[in-house]
């Protein structure tokens, strides 16, 4: 395990300190962006954005519905009262311009009803506000570097706080070690390709916008609860942005077919309070960078 | 109908070279060619709507190199689809000219790819013979009593084929 | 040249090697295309059964660096090998997409039924053609080859989905992904020379009288597709070739380092990739018209809209590539504007459903198994279109883009679609074509089966995409599992119904009833396919068919 590599590796004891004043806040995150066993609608929305895809998406749901049901309906209909049984002579009708006119126009107004429900959605996901926070993540084979451009390390003013996040289970295996590996990082075994040993923190009600490129091929970015998604791409910047209401830990995939270990390199957002969040910004200034509830920070060398 | 039949008047001219002499006996000359579908001006509107909509996705890459990698294969479509309709079209381009008058009657087959015969007999001892079967085709017409037995109209529909060996018939009568 | 050429009817004297291997016979290439298309479907096929096999429980128990395996591995054992699952997604896209559905529906029914459909005497190049489908053989050829040469990650084969985007694809070592390309190119320039010579046959070779307006919807949904090939197949080409010189002679298209742009790949992909899908489905349009309003006995319900239906879809599939990637950084006004613009493709597709219907309306429907067929792609294209308007939406992609939604709805409308389309063809022609029977039962049978597996499959598909499961991974987190594991049984139940398909048609091909009549549907089978025997003759049409046989007064 890779657990603290970061960027510009150096020693973390100086902000041994600071640990005692993190650990608090953490105790009570909960894991609210997951998948759960069994669902069938979205995860929990805690953003504005999220929440009116998420109307959005009810909306449409309902229209399809409605609309297949129908065709399954007139389907079944004609199959039951124009069969060769019930209708042994065929009528020869081949137009009927109310009838055609009708199926042109309805589906004109029902598609202009759903743009104009639409198009503000896209806006607001596409017009980020003033950010608070500005996150660069950066897609690797096969693991998410985060850099937070604002933030500077503790002992060396010209480089920036920035760390890499690996799935936790580097044999891409559950077993026992990885599951003890989970249990020390504060999850389970059901998060199991979901976490990751270091994660992007970020505080709670602030306009986060993070940028996005890729340093080999192409990643993509997912947050399903936050309802964020973004390719990144080489040679270009993406932005996205999210206001997370609520703290907990969320996470998310990459969604963009970039080799062989495609599945294992999960993203793990952690939303915290303010209070937290500068509390673990201090600390990651001195090179600590995991937010982890467990005071003892685990033995990585050994557990590989 | 793909054929016409146009009564010689003593001083028009026929339309090929070498039998435009007046002549002072009336004759006919029956024009055959196969039936095409794809009229000149389709072929025109169809190439430009396919050169127009293929050259879409270059204004995405206007200004890139991509461009000019792409534009070699647009262009090598456009020109494969031009040659292949021109390529049918003189695949078809075969006409039948069919004089006859009292003391002669020549058959001229011009195409496809310049390819040309010529036939010539006395009508008063040639007969249309219509084989119902036994040829490439159902009911196709012959001309029999000239140095060889040539075909006429293969290309036409069956239809028209009975018509042709009809017409032809009358007139053979009628000129004897 | 004019001389007479009298002599007896010509038999087919033809030996096996000179009838199959050197044909330029429009109807024996469109059989050697489908027979061609279920052999790489079967490949295809067994792909995906490996896959969801490997899905069906989390965690990896097939797909090991030690090793492919057919039985479970205890965890201990097997290390997971994504390289392996990444080469056999790629495999299976490439195969359908490329190698399976068009030369099955083009070039097999496109092939054996268009030039009949028209009253043509064969194509109008008909060298071409064998050369066409020599090339798509050899073009399979490679595609399966890629599979099995170096590739990247040490392994075999090449991992990088069937889009081939770089950097991915330009990054992957080994010659297995220029094999794949190789295979695409052939493919590309087979499909390009059917394309052409289907166009030309189409325009140019009608019989007298049969106007634009009077062809039947099955010989137009060939035309249109050839039209979109004819235009999209040129500008993939264009892509891979310089994907090719990315690859090996240093050129910079789509390196950022270079100076090039990988999203420009990804723009002239789906000017090429959005029509594909209509490529794909337009002929199933065709069948399933000619299908429904045969068993329905009646004419067709608005033979012109349908039509221009057909186009408009066609015209449309060109002006919206970019709802393929919504999130990959375009401005909002692109992102608006492909999104208003994919939604208009909803309107001609509601017309030809609700002509479908209404064609049905009224009729007098005899459920044989090509019209169960029919049934079922209307049910699956309407489930499969109807997730489409959902995916149109710019915000709402956001959320459903590249997750297990997304491989839900194109498998709705492309592999139930389409392949609902082939198999409804091949049961409405298959007496036309082998002059033999299939036990209707079995046919029903088959169908069933596909239908309720099919759905099995891809339906849970839609709440493991909502619930954030994202495509071509070979492991998930354990929530996933409750709908993967039921999506599996439903790939297991519709390859056992696969395999069925391939018995009956084995028995209907050997021991099936022979065929006496010309038709043997009813009336409402009027194309002049039905004026022929079952088989047809190798020559047909050489004279031009009678007016009276196409040209139904209660056509229209």
């Amino acid at each position: 395990m890779r657990l603290s590599t970061l960027l510009n590796g150096f020693a973390t004891a100086s902000a041994g300190a600071l640990l005692a004043t993190t650990a608090m806040a953490q105790q009570s995150l909960e894991i609210v962006g997951h998948p759960v066993a069994q669902g069938m609608g979205f995860q929990p929305a805690v953003t504005e954005v999220a929440r009116e895809v998420h109307d959005l998406d009810h909306m449409l749901l309902i229209i399809i519905t409605v609309i297949s049901v129908f065709v399954t309906g007139l389907l079944a209909w004609v199959m039951w009262r124009y069969s060769a049984k019930r209708n042994p002579n065929p009528a020869s009708f081949t137009h009927n311009s109310p009838l055609e006119v009708a199926w042109t126009i309805v589906p004109i107004v029902i598609l202009v009803f759903i743009g104009a429900f639409s198009l503000p959605v896209l806006y607001k996901q596409m017009e980020p506000p003033a950010a608070d926070l500005v996150v660069k993540v950066v897609g690797n084979q096969w693991y998410w570097n985060y850099e937070y451009p604002d933030v500077k390390m503790a002992d060396d003013e010209t480089t920036t706080l920035a760390f890499d996040s690996f799935l936790i289970g580097s044999d891409l295996v559950l077993n026992a070690d990885v599951e003890a590996q989970l249990v020390a990082a504060g999850y389970s075994k059901n998060e199991f390709l979901l976490a990751t040993d270091t994660a992007m923190v970020v505080p709670v009600n602030k306009n986060v916008v993070v940028q996005l490129t890729g340093a080999d091929v192409i990643h993509g970015w997912m947050m399903p609860a936050l309802g964020v998604q973004s390719s990144a791409v080489p040679g270009r910047l993406n932005q996205v942005w999210f206001n997370a209401e609520k703290e907990g830990i969320y996470f998310g995939q990459c969604s963009a077919l970039c080799g062989k270990n495609h599945a294992y390199m999960p993203i793990t957002v952690k939303v915290v309070s303010q209070a937290a969040y500068d509390a673990w910004v201090l600390k990651a200034q001195g090179g600590d960078v995991v937010f982890s509830a467990l005071p003892a920070p685990m033995d990585v060398a050994a557990a590989d | 109908m793909p054929y016409e039949i146009n009564d010689l008047q003593s001083s028009a001219a026929p339309d090929h070279p070498g039998a435009d002499l007046p002549l002072a006996n009336a004759g006919h000359s029956l024009h055959l060619w196969p039936y095409q579908s794809l009229p000149r001006t389709g072929f025109v509107w169809f190439i430009g709507i396919t050169a127009a909509l293929i050259s879409l996705p270059l204004i995405t890459l206007l200004g890139s190199p991509i461009l000019w990698g792409l534009l070699p294969f647009l262009l090598l479509a456009i020109a494969g689809l031009w040659w292949a309709l021109q390529r049918n079209y003189r695949d078809g381009d075969i006409i039948e000219h069919l004089t006859i008058r009292p003391d002669s009657m020549t058959l001229v087959r011009k195409g496809p790819h310049g390819k040309h015969a010529e036939w010539d007999a006395n009508p008063y001892w040639v007969t249309p013979v219509l084989h119902p079967t036994g040829g490439p085709v159902p009911n196709y017409v012959t001309l029999r009593g000239g140095s060889r037995e040539v075909e006429l109209g293969a290309f036409l529909s069956e239809a028209e084929r009975i018509a042709l060996y009809g017409e032809v018939g009358e007139i053979l009568r009628q000129i004897r | 040249m004019a001389d007479a050429a009298i002599h007896g009817t010509d038999h087919d004297q033809r030996g096996f090697f000179t009838r199959w291997f050197m044909s330029t016979n429009h109807k024996d290439i469109g059989i050697l295309y489908l027979f061609t298309g279920a052999f790489v479907g079967f490949i295809s096929v067994l792909f995906t059964v490996y896959m969801r096999l490997e899905l069906m429980n989390p965690g990896v128990q097939y797909m090991c660096e030690e090793g492919m395996r057919l039985t479970a591995a205890a965890a201990s054992e097997c290390t997971p090998n994504g390289h392996l699952w990444n080469v056999l997604i790629t495999g299976h896209g490439i195969l359908m997409m490329f190698f399976v559905v068009i030369p099955a529906l083009f070039g097999g029914f496109g092939n054996y039924f268009m030039p009949l459909q028209i009253g043509a005497p064969d194509m109008a190049f008909p060298r071409m053609n064998n050369l066409s489908y020599w090339m798509f053989v050899a073009g399979t050829g490679l595609a399966i080859a890629s599979v099995f040469s170096p590739g990247g990650e040490g392994g075999m084969g090449s991992g990088v989905g069937w889009v081939l985007y770089p950097p991915l694809s330009t990054r992957e070592s080994g010659y297995s992904m220029d094999l794949a390309i190789f295979a695409v190119h052939l493919s590309g320039a087979s499909s390009i020379l059917g394309a052409i010579n289907m166009i030309t046959t189409f325009l140019n070779m009608r019989t007298p009288g049969m106007t634009m307006h009077k062809v039947p919807l099955f010989a137009w949904s060939i035309f249109v597709t050839a039209w979109l090939i004819l235009l999209a197949l040129p500008v993939l080409a264009g892509a891979i070739t310089m994907l090719l010189t990315d690859r090996n002679f240093g050129t910079t298209f789509f390196d950022p380092e270079g100076g090039g742009d990988p999203i420009l790949y990804q723009h002239i992909l789906w000017f090429f990739g959005h029509p594909e899908v209509y490529i794909i489905v337009l002929p199933a349009f065709g069948i399933i018209s000619q299908v429904i309003a045969t068993f329905s006995k009646k004419p067709i319900f608005g033979y012109l809209p349908m039509v221009y239906a057909m186009v408009a879809i066609g015209v449309l599939g060109f002006v919206v590539w970019a709802h393929h990637m919504y999130t990959v950084g375009m401005s909002l006004t692109l992102q608006s504007y492909f999104m208003l613009a994919t939604m208009v493709i909803a309107v001609p597709t509601g017309i030809k459903i609700f002509s479908w219907i209404a064609t049905m309306w009224g009729g007098s429907i005899e459920l044989k198994t090509p019209m169960l067929w029919a049934f079922g792609f209307l049910f699956l294209f309407t489930v499969g279109g109807v997730t489409g308007i959902v995916l149109s939406q710019a915000g709402v992609d956001r959320v459903y883009h590249d997750t297990y939604y997304v491989v839900a709805h194109f498998h709705y409308v492309m592999s139930l679609g389409a392949v609902f389309g082939i198999f409804a063809g091949i049961y409405f022609w298959f007496g036309k074509m082998s002059g033999r029977e299939y036990p209707e039962w079995a046919g029903k049978l088959h169908f069933y089966t596909m239908f309720i597996g099919a759905n099995l499959t891809f339906f849970p598909q839609h709440f493991l995409g909502r619930q954030g499961m994202p495509r071509r991974y070979i492991d998930y987190p354990e929530a996933f599992a409750y709908w993967n594991k039921i999506s599996s049984y439903g790939a297991f139940l519709s390859f056992a119904s696969f395999v069925f398909f391939i018995g009956v048609m084995a028995y209907s091909l050997r021991y099936g009833r022979k065929i006496t009549v010309n038709n043997y549907w009813n009336e409402y089978a009027d194309t002049l396919e039905w004026t022929l025997p079952c088989p047809p003759p190798e020559h047909t049409f050489e004279q031009l068919p009678k007016r009276a046989d196409w040209d139904k007064s209660h056509a229209h």
